[in-house]
């Protein structure tokens, strides 16, 4: 039921990424994504009994941090 | 026994969090419900495994995504208010400055 509740919750959000008015709205609703991305894979490594996925959890975390960092500084026109 | 209630308590703050991602009308708003997403649905499951298994990789996970999350909140709402996206009347309101 946990992961139901999650799966509705990064639906949502990607539903405003897709429909945001603006660029902002996108970047944010796409780490908040990415957030509950990584409590959705660390929920399922122990679920599931994968004691890998917390790993895939890590990569995604800095892999969506630093992505969120650029696409701003992007979004902010700093980044020539 | 207190770790699905952690569990529960979780999920409702990520589907209040998407559901605040939606409903609310700007940028800076939205930011709002980023940290709620972050901090009420992810950071509390993450203390709740780390309750069950016992393993310290969560810990390093739940201080990786509190410094992260407040930086990256920072950054964006930073760009949008460089790249010129105006806050509506709600700062206005609440005794922010006129822009």
């Amino acid at each position: 039921m946990i992961e139901l509740a999650y799966i509705i919750a990064i639906a949502l959000c990607l539903a405003r990424a897709i429909f945001g008015p603006s660029f902002a709205d996108r970047v944010v609703s796409i780490d908040t994504a990415s957030a509950l991305l990584i409590g959705f894979i660390a929920y399922m490594g122990v679920y599931l009994d994968l004691s890998y996925l917390l790993d895939i959890a890590f990569v995604i975390a800095i892999l969506s941090f630093i992505g969120t960092i650029v696409v701003s500084l992007y979004m902010k026109g700093s980044l020539k | 026994m207190i770790v699905q209630l952690l569990w529960w308590v979780s999920a409702f703050f990520a589907v209040v969090g998407a559901i605040g991602i939606v409903r609310f009308n700007e940028v800076y708003l939205r930011v709002h419900a980023n940290t709620v997403c972050t901090v009420g649905g992810t950071m509390l499951l993450l203390v709740s495994l780390a309750i069950q298994t016992g393993s310290p990789k969560y810990l390093l996970l739940i201080i990786f995504l509190a410094i992260t999350g407040s930086a990256a909140s920072h950054i964006i709402a930073n760009a949008a208010y460089e790249s010129g996206v105006k806050p509506t009347d709600t700062f206005k309101v609440h005794g922010g400055k006129d822009v």
